[in-house]
């Protein structure tokens, strides 16, 4: 762990909306990758050195298969030929793209690389099929049980309410807010508001989150530009900069435990590399693939003492006009969940608000940015990233 | 940018038996205790994983692994790229040494292709995994022989050379005590068995196998502290193939640019033929090895029969390559196959090779390629090497 060689920014993102559609993921990884060039109109195609491409399910040598795509359907002479590398890590697969990206540029290897981020989902619950692909069920989960990730953070849910009283009101208003944000992303998937009853009474998937507090799978892809520092304002004149870049696993830690320890270690490292702590960071996205996970998120992420999640979104922090806004394009809740884009939709998010263009722009413009993204279930394993973005003009 | 050093490796026997998991987690702890001492070196010291595997396992397979371990804690990426997943792995591995963030990384990389039953990798269900299914026309020796009959009419190569490669290998194969293959074979036993597709007979395609692989590395700095003997990566480069080159061409022209950059990584006045004292060349069939003698800049363009003929590839030649008997002795499984050449190189260049030593090595070359759907595919109607696929060549040095 320390200071890398050389610094690393975000010059250019892009990002489909995220919805269920009939296109093929090879086609939606194109037209991320055609949004982030529409971003940075001073980069062409052929500029990029080395692609790195994220998904879970998109099978072997997506990334491949997506640039060889990129003549017919970008229109420029397309880029071949160059160094592509794929990364799995469930949720965090985009994320771990990213980050496989940074380490190139910072290491010296490359000056320009693309990281690309897609995944095609059904509707309904993740599930897994006898061959172990990647599929979703509308059903009931692999065990013919609940659907397996709801009953993992159902059962958290449970466990922090009984330790801390935190009601079913505050697992609502993470539902409610997230909405609010999400009403003027024309990329999220569910735009229509919500009220606490709404998400109260409505369908239960695993006591107690109901069907708004559990995201969606979606469809969708994100592309993200990075470039060596020292040349990043040629391309971009607010580039933003990579602070820190961690990666942790759990280490098989009880039920409500797990929500918390690896994601202290891994943003407790990012801090101290980013030489930042919690009270400086202005905007955040942290993965709220349930209302319970976030609420334990601002736990983690030190934004508010343990077992306090509940009181810090009923105080208003986290929501709309908050002096912590966090998840400010709706989340994953909202926008919806495609594993392997979801980590650059983040990016996406935060580096808008960081350059103070964002949909729902945070005021005073943002300067320091934390993106949380977490893979896989609760106390076996999986990955877990915390990235913290800062300007960089 | 830091240099990067290994400084433990370990790998399973390649078998049809076993799962990933098994394998992976043994060649693990093989590589942690090539390190030195227990006071010296913990696992607590690892401070993130890179694992290489493909899509016929499921998610977070690397994470398994370490489970599997107790071992959890640090993070974990894992990385897909087909043939080359586990040299892709050490690439991002290396990368991340290099660039300073972490400075003890631990490389891994495993795979299931031998318990299913056996037959030809094909791909499965518009590109979703791989899968061996027994079949008339098995995708990749087809495009193999496509390309073996070009050579052998462009340049006027002989079956015989191309048996060669495997007579070669496979007597490597009989000193290495991990090898899945330890017998010798004839030159006539290759050319009459068993005809897969004019001109590659049985014995010049390789087995898919189940394995697992694993490496330790540090920065050089501090290199000699957890190992007597480390050995530097001194350039690792990955291409992938770029649309629109001629067929036979293709066939050469992403693994000599993925060459080019890795020696000029190194030196730019690097001569591969005169420094490089041992390499491993992908050998998946008998042709590649030939292709890859020049396309490495080991001999000029259409004299990879002659440097065959003459023996300088064999163990005892100027050059010897696949000492570890190659993907012929040892089967193909990807994820393992590519870090196992790494870990020959790392063997050889300590001089613990045992009976296949090559004197006084000192600078040693990996060199993998393969593709899934497109790439090599794109082959298949005739076209070539088409854009993708990924192709990576490694040069390895004796840390003095």
């Amino acid at each position: 762990m320390g200071k890398t060689t050389r610094d690393v920014c975000v010059i250019g993102v892009g990002m489909t909306e995220f919805r269920h559609r009939a296109d093929s993921i090879v086609k939606i990884g194109v037209d991320a990758i055609q949004d982030a060039l529409n971003d940075i109109p001073k980069l062409k195609l052929s500029d990029i050195q080395a692609v790195c491409c994220g998904s879970m399910g998109g099978g072997p040598m997506l990334g491949q298969r997506i640039m060889a795509r990129t003549k017919d359907m970008i229109g420029q002479e397309g880029l071949t030929g160059v160094p592509i590398t794929n990364w799995e890590n469930m949720c965090t697969s985009g994320t771990c793209a990213f980050t496989a990206a940074y380490h190139d540029i910072a290491a010296g290897i490359h000056d320009i690389v693309m990281e690309v981020g897609v995944e095609k989902l059904g509707k309904g619950g993740l599930d897994f099929d006898a061959s172990g692909k990647l599929t979703t069920t509308k059903g009931r989960g692999g065990g013919g049980g609940a659907p397996i990730a709801p009953m993992m953070f159902g059962l958290q849910a449970r466990a922090h309410t009984q330790r801390f009283g935190t009601k079913r009101e505050h697992l609502a208003m993470v539902s409610v807010k997230s909405r609010e944000y999400a009403r003027t992303n024309p990329n999220a998937q569910y735009r229509q508001q919500l009220t606490m009853d709404d998400v109260l009474n409505a369908k239960m998937t695993f006591d107690p989150l109901t069907m708004y507090m559990c995201c969606p799978t979606s469809t969708g892809g994100s592309c993200v530009i990075l470039c060596a520092a020292d040349i990043a304002k040629e391309f971009q004149d607010k580039p933003v900069k990579i602070d820190a870049c961690v990666l942790k696993t759990s280490r098989g830690t009880p039920q409500l435990e797990s929500g918390w320890d690896p994601n202290i270690r891994a943003s407790r490292e990012a801090y101290k590399i980013a030489g930042v702590g919690p009270e400086d960071i202005d905007v955040a996205q942290v993965h709220d693939c349930f209302a319970i996970a976030e609420l334990m998120h601002y736990e983690s992420m030190g934004f508010c003492e343990l077992g306090k999640g509940g009181k810090f979104i009923e105080d208003g922090h986290p929501c709309k006009g908050g002096d912590k806004p966090i998840n400010t394009d709706g989340g994953l809740i909202s926008k919806g969940h495609p594993m392997g884009a979801t980590g650059g939709a983040q990016i996406y998010e935060l580096v808008h608000q960081l350059r103070g263009d964002a949909h729902n722009q945070v005021m005073p413009i943002p300067e320091v940015a934390l993106q949380h993204n977490m893979g896989g279930g609760v106390g076996i394993g999986m990955a877990y990233c915390v990235n913290i973005f800062e300007r960089g003009w | 940018m830091r240099d990067v050093s290994i400084i433990g490796v370990g790998r399973s026997d390649f078998d049809r038996e076993g799962s990933y998991m098994e394998l992976s987690a043994e060649a693990l702890q093989k590589a942690i205790a090539d390190v030195k001492g227990e006071n010296i070196f913990r696992t607590e010291d690892i401070e993130i994983a890179y694992f290489g595997c493909t899509t016929t396992i499921g998610t977070n397979a690397g994470q398994m692994v370490l489970a599997s371990l107790d071992m959890l804690g640090p993070g974990v990426y894992n990385v897909e790229n087909g043939f080359i997943s586990g040299i892709t792995a050490l690439n991002g591995a290396w990368q991340d040494v290099a660039s300073g963030l972490h400075d003890i990384v631990l490389v891994g990389g495993g795979g299931n292709f031998g318990a299913d039953e056996r037959g030809a990798l094909t791909i499965d269900e518009i590109g979703k995994s791989w899968k061996l299914r027994k079949t008339k026309g098995p995708p990749y020796p087809r495009f193999f022989a496509q390309l073996a009959r070009r050579y052998m009419k462009e340049y006027g190569i002989t079956r015989e050379q191309l048996a060669k490669v495997t007579v070669k290998n496979r007597k490597n194969g009989t000193l290495n005590p991990q090898a899945m293959f330890k017998q010798e074979m004839t030159l006539d036993e290759v050319l009459n068995s068993e005809m897969v597709v004019d001109p590659l007979t049985k014995y010049m395609c390789c087995p898919m196998v189940n394995g697992g692989a694993a490496l330790i590395l540090c920065d050089s700095k501090h290199a000699e502290y957890y190992q007597d003997r480390p050995v530097k990566i001194a350039a690792c480069t990955i291409t992938s193939g770029k649309a629109g080159v001629p067929y036979l061409e293709s066939a050469y022209e992403a693994t000599t640019r993925a060459a080019r950059e890795a020696y000029r990584m190194v030196d730019p006045f690097f001569r591969a033929r005169e420094t490089i004292d041992v390499a491993q060349i992908h050998d998946a069939f008998s042709v590649t090895e030939l292709i890859g003698y020049e396309a490495l800049g080991f001999c000029n363009r259409g004299e990879g029969g002659k440097l065959i003929d003459e023996g300088l590839t064999e163990l005892g030649g100027d050059l010897p390559v696949n000492t570890d008997g190659g993907a012929m002795s040892n089967g193909y499984v990807l994820g393992a196959s590519d870090l196992a050449q790494v870990i020959e190189c790392v063997y050889q260049l300590r001089g613990q090779a045992g009976d296949r030593q090559v004197p006084d090595a000192k600078w040693a070359l990996t060199h993998i390629m393969g593709s899934g759907e497109n790439g090599f595919c794109g082959g298949f109607g005739g076209r070539g090497f088409g854009p993708g696929g990924g192709y990576a060549v490694t040069v390895l040095q004796k840390q003095e």
